[in-house]
């Protein structure tokens, strides 16, 4: 099940990375990332991550934002 | 001693005793290197940049300290090289690319900041697949790295020049990098040891990211204990890496020497099925002197693991993407067509899907720890497949429908970037056709000592590999 289609995956490119893509490689990326999604919805599926944080931790934002401190900027 | 090919066959931990004690010169020894470098590399492509000039200065630095008693540690003296994905200050650092050709960093990766102080001599910097972004080390602008095995496949990747060196002597170890695999499959193809630590183990800073949430950095070596020994030199909380772990770093070579009498390993079915006939009776065979040693082996299961590797595939296209959006949008001609493919699938990558893959990422992890419980480690096959010709693009396997290649190999390493668990690739033989067969060990999160320690044990009872003839 392809969940993107060719034309809208050029679209993307232009109009998000202002990227031009082949129709041909719009086509190969669209059957790709398509089987990807399916694949990736069905693994979210069956591990139910729902309440499950996103492995980002408030502790590396506060680092990061300190050594740019650090660094002058 | 006596010939180039006598230091040549030592790992570093015999180097650094002779060394110690000024059996062997560290000028002896990187010019043996280099004359090994010298004769293999135009078959092998191992090495993007050799730097002869400035291991000759650090091996007389070396000679010089230790013939003053000032001994820094194992790799004192020792000849290493790493992949260049890593920043050398005043040396090249091109990604295995076109458009860091010429880059040259004005500061060193912590990394190898760590084995510089530790006195290492530094050979060069090793070929790679372009900006690590693929298992098959086909590098259309550096020339593709050959399995020392047999020339006509490929060492896999994407660190495929750290591993060949490795096997082909070309260097005493080396270092590599793991975003879905990249240090464990080139040491299963090629019949080496590689060591992914825990995420955060080691520092990333200095190192170009592929993929930020999954990159580890590692060593590759001859034996387990070399792993060991170089992992305690680049493990630890670095400032300028904030997701750097500040957890203690235990001495790893406390792990060595020891039995596995009482140790419980789990198979991981889900990672069990799909192989070759000949992967499959090496690893029975592994997993029977692992029995036969003292360790009770038992199947689990692990059902997240069977898929999890679309959870590592999703969040590399979204953060490779990420980095590479600028150059994507310059230069994207100076890409090798496969790897501006998959940044191109990037665009595909919604962001819900990546914050889905994100948070999944727990539950997978959650599913491989519920699987160690009363366990110490895991094991797995290290490919489907020995490695495979170069442009082979699909596979058969007997008794199953062909398959695409880099999924034959990727399924088995890619599950443990998303759980970020440390495991090990150590070598369980050769094929019929001489190709090197591998096993993973998977442990709890910062547990290396446990993975190391059935490594080791396992190692010393399975016997040495017979090296390739080159």
């Amino acid at each position: 099940m392809g969940l993107v289609r060719p034309e809208t995956l050029k679209l993307i490119a232009k109009e998000i990375y202002d990227y031009d893509l082949s129709d041909q490689g719009a086509g190969a990326i669209a059957n790709g990332a398509g089987a990807l999604l399916t694949t990736s919805h069905h693994l979210g599926a069956m591990l139910e991550p729902d309440g499950v944080e996103p492995p980002f931790g408030y502790p590396n934002l506060e680092a990061e934002a300190a050594r740019i401190g650090q660094k002058g900027r | 001693m006596s010939t180039s090919d006598d230091l040549l066959a030592l790992d570093v931990a015999a180097l650094s005793a002779r060394l110690r004690t000024r059996e062997i010169s560290p000028v002896e020894l990187t010019e043996a290197y280099l004359e090994q470098i010298g004769a293999l590399d135009g078959k092998l492509r191992t090495y993007i940049t050799v730097t002869a000039e400035v291991a000759r200065a650090a091996a007389k630095t070396a000679e010089a300290e230790i013939s003053a008693g000032q001994w820094r540690g194992p790799f004192h003296g020792v000849p290493i090289a790493l992949k260049d994905l890593l920043y050398t200050r005043g040396i090249r650092t091109t990604g295995g690319s076109k458009i860091l050709a010429g880059f040259v960093p004005d500061h060193d990766s912590t990394v190898w900041k760590r084995l510089a102080a530790a006195g290492a001599v530094l050979l060069g910097k090793l070929n790679l697949h372009e900006f690590a972004y693929g298992l098959s080390c086909t590098n259309p602008h550096w020339g593709t790295v050959r399995n020392p095995y047999d020339l006509d496949r490929i060492p896999g990747g994407s660190s495929g020049g750290s591993a060949a060196a490795i096997v082909a002597r070309m260097a005493a170890a080396t270092i590599g990098t793991d975003t879905g695999g990249s240090i464990r499959i080139p040491a299963a193809l090629c019949g080496c040891v590689g060591l992914k630590p825990t995420f955060s183990r080691v520092s990333r800073y200095g190192v170009i990211p592929l993929a930020s949430t999954l990159d580890h950095v590692g060593p590759i070596t001859r034996t387990v204990r070399d792993a060991a020994l170089m992992l305690g030199v680049i493990a630890g909380h670095d400032p300028d890496d904030s997701t750097s772990s500040r957890n203690p770093v235990p001495d790893y070579t406390a792990a060595l020497g020891k039995d596995v009498v009482g140790m419980r390993i789990g198979v991981i079915r889900e990672l069990n099925h799909g192989l070759s006939n000949e992967v499959a009776r090496s690893f029975n065979a592994a997993l029977k002197q692992l029995a036969a040693i003292g360790a009770t082996v038992e199947e689990v299961s692990a059902p997240a693991i069977e898929t999890a590797g679309v959870a590592t595939t999703v969040v590399m296209l979204a953060e490779a993407l990420e980095y590479h959006e600028n150059w994507m949008r310059t230069r994207p001609g100076d890409y090798g067509a496969d790897v501006r493919g998959l940044l191109e699938m990037g665009m595909g990558v919604p962001a819900t899907s990546y914050v889905r893959m994100q948070r999944a990422r727990a539950a997978i992890l959650a599913d491989a720890l519920h699987a160690l419980e009363g366990r110490d480690v895991l094991v797995a096959p290290g490919s489907a497949i020995a490695a495979p010709r170069i442009g082979e693009a699909t596979i058969q396997v007997e008794g199953a429908a062909s398959m695409d290649t880099v999924q034959a190999i990727i399924r088995f390493t890619s599950p443990f970037n998303a759980t970020g668990q440390p495991a090990l690739a150590i070598p369980t033989g050769l094929s019929a056709d001489g190709l090197p067969l591998s096993m993973q060990i998977i442990g709890r999160p910062f547990d290396e000592p446990s993975v190391i320690r059935v490594a080791d044990a396992y190692e010393r009872t399975r016997g040495p590999i017979p090296a390739p003839k080159l």
